[in-house]
């Protein structure tokens, strides 16, 4: 079966409008492909910086993939959450983008965006109590038909910068450009 | 379109430490998601002028509200529209049509009479057949006593369809004036699950629980009866009717589930009735929050992160963890049941030696969930699909796919409760397969050639032990890896090539208004067909719609972040000429809802040659609408509302000349066209072609050159043809890298 390695950290959040982040990622894929080695799911550290909008977290990721098709490429899906003083932590940007189709080195700026609130009383829930509205099912992410009902409003970016290393395509006549 | 998917569930091998009937299997069952279904409505070839009026469409598809909005219609010939969800269906989907729904919803609701035969699916294979009473009668799943599963009445039905044919509202309905808060507050309820088709809304009479977000557990020991729906109104006759003890068992297993259910419709009823104030009280609220009803189904605010946005008080009025072995949701067929009814595969495991047990879930077809094989002879238990880590993980899914209907997406897992000793990986558990295949064909010919033919193949003697034929097996995974290797990754097929695009919206800026979205719509070249998976994230990947970014899209950025993973097949017929083209719409919403037209954009790309150097950074499309007069300018600014504009033909540039459309060398200003904002899209793409099989066996086994000038003798006219078409086309590929960027 053809290999992937996925070799990168998750360098930095910009542009988001709170200050202490964090950020958890998850890669997914189809069913055609399998974890040799590495971690599927991970999270950072909390991260702030009150003097510019950014928060650095150089997470690592160092995932060996392999997949017996090439449909369900891997995709990568950040979730930024905002923390407060109270410790309570809540979502403020859901991105994905798809794992680049070529080897070598890639920047990956990932445009996230946040559910918007229903309504004035939850908007003043979010800008007073802390918190906002999160997806109550994750799957809601993906499917594409009626996604224009989900109202959301921009976000901040992410920036992934990977490395990719692939290995025994060209057996299976597999080629990227 | 051709769909194919792919099975990767693998079986489990296990070897039992204690005794079978120790066994016990932890099932879980959930409902995940649906999706609605593409209605099915004939593209009427509508051109420019010939659309019907808006009219006639909101009549049809909504209240008045949307009055000021046009539906769109392109004139296209092309066979991508011919089909049953051409682009007429997709632009449907905004209009909700909830008042025939919520009619037919009231009245398939309604707890009905005690006579009536159980709507169960249609298509399902076992509950069309028959069981045959010992007494040589044969009962059908129909009977005319009263059981659980005539809750939603054959009458009901008869009455939803009246109802939606019907213009003129029902009298009935608006003499049963008291009833209607309960009937609305239950209609409510199915708004989490959208009620369509007749055997939907009869599973979802009979599975509420199930349907409205919770979990089916049931626990199953070795060789344990759960009856199916039909199983349980064969057995539930008078006592009398059964002859053989098992029958007699059976009879009393169905007394007790029968018992149990009509236990649950008193407690029900009573519930009903003590809550009947409060009910209001819930019908009440919910009219008041009717406008927000869409969003609130879709999300639940912070911190209350649990799975389901359903609230429970609002879907059942008990709660009741154990409610499939109640509904006759989960059911099993074991060794006892007879072969008759068993799956043909069990008449040939009972002749190895197995014992077999199948476990199946009623979701609107039967649908085998588990399949358990033991062999006492080995001490080992075959499970297919494999046992997930815990019952709680449900990795496994399984999607109900049917015409005219919503197609829903369930999950389950199942675990032992006793710790199990894994002993097989999926490689061997295919060679004990191939051990049993060639033990059969040895009992089978009894001619000495071909005993002796398999003994080469499996050299070891019949009476091994487990642990020598998984030694044996073990040596053998290590001897075939390569070959298995090369077989197992997903290559097209001969002179076909597959090409999978990474697709991915990611901001729009600079239009008139907010709230903006974008629709698109891709439009494959001839002789290309479409692959998903069966895991795919967007069922139908050819249109689709981003969310809707609020406050965004004028000057701020809009983020949109959507990306999907369209796959296709390209025929031997395929001419690289044809181009795949990818339709852009951008919309924005009003506060009242009301759509107006941003932009339309259009990208167009060969499926092999290579895309533009930036496509894989992200593409800047610019796009344009028409400028329309000073009416259509006070039109959209007061009203609303889309305009009649054929982009598709405008982008391919297929405007009829006797047409007064849009052309981009019209002076006339009124027939001009402006920019607006632009869209950043990016897309990557990987080819796959047939790999040259031949050679790389050639290269692994070592042949030597003689070997291969004989193989290249034996190639056929055809595979020289096609390996010349290949040769020809990876050249203009080169060349075309060289000059044209």
């Amino acid at each position: 079966m053809a290999e992937v390695h996925i070799i990168g950290q998750i360098l930095k959040a910009v542009d988001f409008a709170e200050p202490h982040l964090y950020c958890t990622w998850t890669l997914q894929s189809g069913s055609a492909w399998r974890l040799i080695q590495g971690e599927l799911h991970g999270q950072t550290h909390v991260s702030a910086n009150r003097l510019e909008s950014c928060s650095d977290f150089a997470a690592p990721l160092d995932i060996h993939l392999s997949c017996a098709a090439i449909q369900g490429w891997p995709t990568l899906l950040v979730e930024v959450h905002a923390v407060n003083v109270l410790q309570q932590s809540w979502p403020v940007g859901y991105g994905f983008a798809h794992i680049p189709a070529a080897p070598g080195a890639h920047r990956l700026e990932i445009n996230t965006w946040k559910v918007a609130p229903n309504g004035w009383w939850q908007s003043l829930r979010e800008r007073f109590g802390g918190g906002g509205a999160s997806l109550s099912k994750t799957d809601l992410l993906f499917s594409g038909v009626e996604r224009y009902k989900l109202q959301t409003r921009s976000s901040g970016k992410i920036i992934a910068d990977l490395n990719l290393i692939f290995r025994k395509f060209e057996e299976y006549g597999v080629e990227f450009n | 379109m051709q769909e194919k998917s792919r099975d990767t569930k693998r079986t489990g091998i296990y070897r039992l430490s204690g005794k079978i009937t120790d066994l016990r299997l932890d099932i879980k069952l959930r409902h995940l998601s649906e999706w609605l279904p593409v209605p099915k409505l004939d593209y009427c070839g509508a051109g420019v002028y010939s659309t019907p009026p808006a009219s006639s469409s909101t009549n049809e598809f909504g209240p008045a509200i949307w009055g000021d909005c046009f539906i769109f219609v392109p004139t296209c010939d092309d066979p991508i529209f011919s089909l049953g969800y051409g682009k007429q269906a997709y632009y449907n989907y905004y209009y909700p049509a909830t008042v025939s729904l919520s009619n037919s919803r009231r009245s398939c609701s309604t707890l009905a009479g005690s006579q009536g035969q159980v709507p169960t699916s249609g298509s399902s294979r076992r509950n069309n057949s028959t069981l045959t009473s010992p007494r040589g009668r044969v009962f059908t799943s129909g009977s005319s006593r009263r059981s659980y599963g005539t809750l939603a009445s054959p009458r009901g039905h008869v009455e939803i369809s009246d109802r939606s044919q019907e213009p003129v509202p029902d009298p009935e309905l608006d003499q049963n004036r008291p009833e209607e808060a309960e009937t609305e507050t239950e209609s409510q309820e199915q708004n989490k699950w959208n009620v369509v088709s007749e055997a939907s809304r009869a599973f979802y009479a009979l599975n509420k629980e199930l349907c409205n977000g919770c979990t089916a557990n049931l626990q199953i020991a070795w060789q344990q009866k759960h009856f199916s729906r039909a199983e349980l109104e064969t057995f539930s006759q008078q006592k009398h009717a059964y002859v053989t003890p098992l029958q007699r068992r059976y009879h009393r297993y169905a007394q007790d589930i029968l018992q149990l259910q009509q236990h649950h419709l008193r407690m029900e009823e009573q519930q009903q009735e003590l809550a009947k104030e409060e009910l209001v009280h819930v019908y009440r609220k919910i009219r008041n929050s009717k406008r927000w009803r869409s969003e609130s189904s879709t999300m639940s605010w912070f911190p209350n992160g649990s799975n389901s946005s359903v609230s429970m008080s609002q879907v059942s009025f008990l709660e009741d963890p154990n409610f499939a072995a109640r509904t006759c949701l989960i059911h099993t067929l074991v060794d006892a049941d007879g072969e008759e009814h068993l799956p043909t595969e069990a008449r040939q495991l009972h002749a190895d030696g197995f014992q077999v047990m199948y476990v199946y879930a009623d979701l609107q077809e039967d649908t085998l969930l588990v399949t358990l094989r033991y062999s006492p002879a080995l001490g080992l238990l075959y499970v297919y699909p494999d046992f997930t880590c815990s019952a709680d993980d449900m990795d496994y899914e399984v999607k109900i796919d049917r015409v005219d209907d919503c197609r829903q997406l369930y999950c389950y897992g199942f675990q032992s409760t006793q710790p199990l000793e894994a002993v097989g990986a999926e490689e061997w558990s295919l060679q004990m397969e191939a051990l049993m295949l060639n033990t059969r064909n040895a009992k089978d010919h009894q001619g000495k050639k071909e005993h002796v033919q398999s003994n080469e193949q499996v050299p070891v003697p019949a009476n091994a032990t487990s642990q020598e034929l998984l030694d044996y097996f073990h040596r053998q995974r290590s001897l075939s890896k390569e070959l298995r290797v090369i077989s197992n990754f997903a290559t097209p097929a001969k002179r076909m090539r597959r090409v999978s695009l990474l697709l991915d919206i990611q901001e729009a800026q600079h239009f008139e208004h907010p709230n903006i979205h974008v629709r698109y719509h891709i439009q494959p070249p001839p002789h290309t067909l479409v692959e998903t998976t069966s895991t795919g994230t967007n069922p139908i990947p050819l249109r689709g719609a981003t969310s809707t970014c609020m406050d965004a899209g004028d000057s701020r950025c809009a983020h949109l972040a959507h990306c999907w993973q369209l796959t296709l097949l390209c025929e031997e017929q395929f001419d690289p000429v044809h181009l795949l083209h990818i339709y852009f719409e951008v919309i924005s919403i009003d506060g009242w809802q009301r759509e107006r037209c941003e932009g339309y954009t259009h990208f167009a790309c060969s499926l092999v040659d290579p895309l533009p150097p930036l496509s894989g950074e992200g593409l800047r499309l610019p796009c344009i609408r028409p400028m329309g007069n000073w009416l259509d300018t006070l039109n959209r600014y007061f009203l609303g509302g889309r305009q009649n504009f054929d982009f598709v033909a405008f982008f391919r540039g297929r405007s009829k000349p006797q047409c007064n459309l849009y052309s981009r060398l019209s002076l006339d200003t009124v027939n001009a066209m402006r920019n607006t904002g632009s869209l950043l899209f990016r897309i990557r793409k990987l080819q796959q072609r047939q790999p040259e099989m031949l050679h790389q066996l050639k290269m692994q086994l070592g042949l030597n050159s003689i070997e291969e000038s004989e193989t290249d003798k034996a190639s056929t006219l055809g595979e020289v043809i096609a390996a010349f078409v290949q040769a020809k086309d990876r050249i203009r590929e080169l060349l075309g890298r060289s000059f044209s960027y």
